[in-house]
């Protein structure tokens, strides 16, 4: 008798197949018609017995009959559908009835082959199954090829949107990042700046500069239209023009707030598409006077705290367009401002857990946070994670007439900038009374700014100098040799300042060197196999802020004292 | 800071690292186990929660340049924290140390 296989897709030959059959003629009459069709043809003599063969190999289709002793076909495979409901099932049977019939449907039989077993009809019922077998491991092979490209498709995409972010980020612009600006007449006077930048999504619709111009602030916030990338590019796009344009400005001819933004929004006006807008920010603190010069578009009011109010500077324009022609411009006395803060709308109109807006609480958060660590803090905590990009820039004036104040002065002796490193940390144990975690904190920083001071200010040795002496293991006691050789001193002052309801710690460390420029790349990448360069680090995680004088000599460190414990700045701080 | 030699190629210290006097200490120890013929160095450090960046500089330069294998076992998540936020928790082995 001719077998089936050659009449059977060869898919078959991958299958596992189960016969149950009682007749043992019958068993070895299909064990003959079936011969080479399947990879392997589990037999077993009765419903039980098939049952458990099942169970232990589980293979993908069955071939049974039904009238058996013990388990009937059909009570087998009532069985098998406990726990599995997609095998296929060949029901062999010599009598149909309709009760058998629909039982038989309603568990899903795949196919029926009349007794005596016809090869026909036994070909048509094995082809049939094998084929829909064939056909659903297609279909999950093309679902896990898909899934696979999408997958692919999705890495590319997300690691074409780092690159493209890195490239955002490389735009904008801080000068202020480890400088204080003067911003009005005394010689006292002194602002930071601290910007948060936080992207809902990889690359980022919102956009901030702060340039240096003549010693003056000028600062750009910018908001694109929508999410994502074509937010992205406008944002960026808006970032890139200010910068060029900054950039261009003669360094002897005095800033004329007011003809930048013409040229700005000129510019930046011709680049928007007929249906954009894009709200922005640009402000200009003078150095010499304590003023703010706006032209705000569309964007939310800008925040100014005094010791004891709040002023809000309404906004100056609708959102900036191409059909923007005219613009105002406002100007606002800084003389009792204790702080600015400029926004995009991803912080007041983000919602928090309770529902309600988060510009319910900004006032209230602003007025009682005592730095931008602070403020980012309280927001995350009502809001969680924002549903939009978020940047802001808060101004924050850090010049309080000090509670106290202490200064000592040592010579540039490893040994005596030690033992002022001890009188620092006492002096927060007693006079600032700090508890020991932020005081020991805070030492730290001041250690590490001290010996940065005497290491790289007074000896003046450069970091690859250092690092090529502590490879060779002779940079302690070249210390030793060179300090005899040096006449430069090294002073600290240390001093408390009430500020925003808390307390203000500043210690000012100054050496008698050539002085230093923060590298534009610093706190950017970790070089685990560097010997040095992490002094800054260190100063950076105890300090709620710091900052170099003009010459780089001179490095003043900030850290709020609120009675609790440090809270380290969120990694969106800029 | 107290440094204690618990065994040939252990080191346990207490108290907060941080004055120069500190690091000297360290390096010290650590030269001297090294010179014994100490391959690998586990430091328990209780307490501490800095490090000082010559201490840090110290050890990058025995693990890259001495090839001596080092892992440290911190009882204070906040130099732990720190070590991470360096990049510096697998090339020092770091993990936490039960009290």
């Amino acid at each position: 008798m001719a077998g089936l296989q050659s009449q059977i897709s060869p898919f078959a030959r991958g299958l596992t197949a189960l016969f149950v059959e009682d007749d043992a003629a019958g068993r070895r009459l299909m064990v003959a018609q079936l011969r080479g069709v399947f990879k392997e043809l589990i037999l077993a003599g009765d419903g039980q017995e098939g049952l458990a063969a099942f169970q232990a190999r589980r293979p993908q289709l069955v071939l049974t009959d039904n009238h058996m002793p013990g388990l009937s076909g059909i009570e087998m495979t009532e069985a098998i559908r406990r726990t599995d409901a997609r095998v296929p099932v060949i029901f062999i049977t010599s009598s149909m009835d309709t009760d058998l019939l629909v039982q038989a449907i309603n568990l899903g039989i795949a196919a029926f082959i009349p007794k005596p077993v016809a090869l026909d009809s036994l070909r048509q019922a094995v082809a049939l199954v094998v084929g829909m077998l064939e056909n659903d491991h297609l279909q999950r092979r093309n679902r896990d090829q898909e899934l696979a490209l999408l997958q692919f498709r999705e890495k590319y995409h997300e690691d074409q949107q780092e690159l493209a972010f890195r490239k955002e980020k490389s735009l904008l612009e801080n000068d202020y990042r480890f400088r204080a600006f003067p911003g009005g007449p005394s010689a006292r006077s002194e602002w930071i700046a601290q910007v948060v930048y936080a992207p809902r999504d990889i690359m980022c619709g919102d956009s901030y500069s702060l340039r240096r111009l003549g010693g003056g602030m000028l600062v750009l916030l910018a908001d694109a239209m929508g999410k994502g990338l074509a937010a992205a590019l406008t944002t960026s796009l808006s970032a890139h023009t200010f910068n060029l344009l900054a950039d261009a400005l003669p360094a002897e001819a005095p800033f004329l707030f007011r003809d930048f933004v013409r040229d700005y929004t000129a510019l930046m006006g011709r680049r928007l598409l007929e249906d954009e807008v894009l709200p922005l920010a640009l402000a200009w603190l003078p150095a010499d006077r304590p003023e703010l010069e706006t032209a705000v578009f569309g964007m939310p009011p800008i925040l100014v705290r005094t010791a004891e109010t709040l002023a809000k500077l309404r906004c100056d324009n609708p959102p900036l367009s191409p059909y923007t022609e005219r613009f105002r411009t406002s100007l606002h006395d800084l003389g009792a401002a204790r702080a600015v803060l400029l926004y995009t709308d991803g912080l007041n109109e983000a919602v928090t857990a309770g529902g309600g807006l988060y510009r319910d609480d900004l006032d209230r958060d602003f007025l009682e946070a005592a730095g931008l660590g602070q403020l980012w803090s309280a927001f995350q905590s009502r809001v969680g994670r924002p549903d939009d990009d978020v940047a802001m820039v808060l101004l924050s004036r850090v010049d309080a007439p000090p509670q106290w104040r202490h200064k000592l002065t040592v010579p540039s002796r490893l040994e005596q900038v030690e033992q002022a490193c001890q009188e620092l940390e006492r002096l927060l144990e007693t006079a600032a009374a700090l508890e020991p975690v932020p005081r020991g904190e805070f030492a730290m920083a001041i250690r590490e700014a001290m010996l940065n001071a005497y290491e790289h200010g007074s000896l003046e040795i450069s970091t690859r100098q250092k690092m090529r002496m502590l490879e060779d293991g002779v940079y302690y006691q070249h210390l030793l040799d060179l300090e005899p050789t040096v006449d430069r001193r090294i002073s600290a002052e240390l001093s408390l300042q009430p500020h925003a309801g808390q307390h203000l710690l500043k210690a000012t460390i100054q050496d008698e060197g050539p002085g230093f420029t923060p590298p534009a790349h610093l706190f950017q990448e970790e070089d685990s196999l560097m010997l040095c360069g992490r002094g800054l680090k260190l100063v950076k995680k105890y300090t709620d802020a710091f900052y170099l004088n003009e010459k780089g000599n001179t490095i003043t460190l900030l850290r709020i004292q609120s009675g609790g414990s440090h809270a380290a700045g969120p990694n969106e701080l800029h | 800071m107290q440094l204690a030699r618990t065994s040939s190629t252990e080191l346990t210290i207490t108290g907060n690292i941080k004055t120069m006097a500190d690091y000297l200490a360290i390096r010290k120890q650590v030269t001297d186990l090294v010179e014994a013929g100490a391959t690998s160095l586990t430091l328990h450090i209780r307490e501490s929660f800095s490090m000082p960046s010559s201490v840090i500089g110290f050890f990058v330069k025995l693990i890259n340049r001495d090839k001596i294998k080092v892992a440290m076992l911190i009882q204070d998540p906040r130099l732990l924290e720190l070590l991470d936020e360096l990049n510096l928790t697998g090339l020092f082995r770091a993990r936490p140390l039960e009290k």
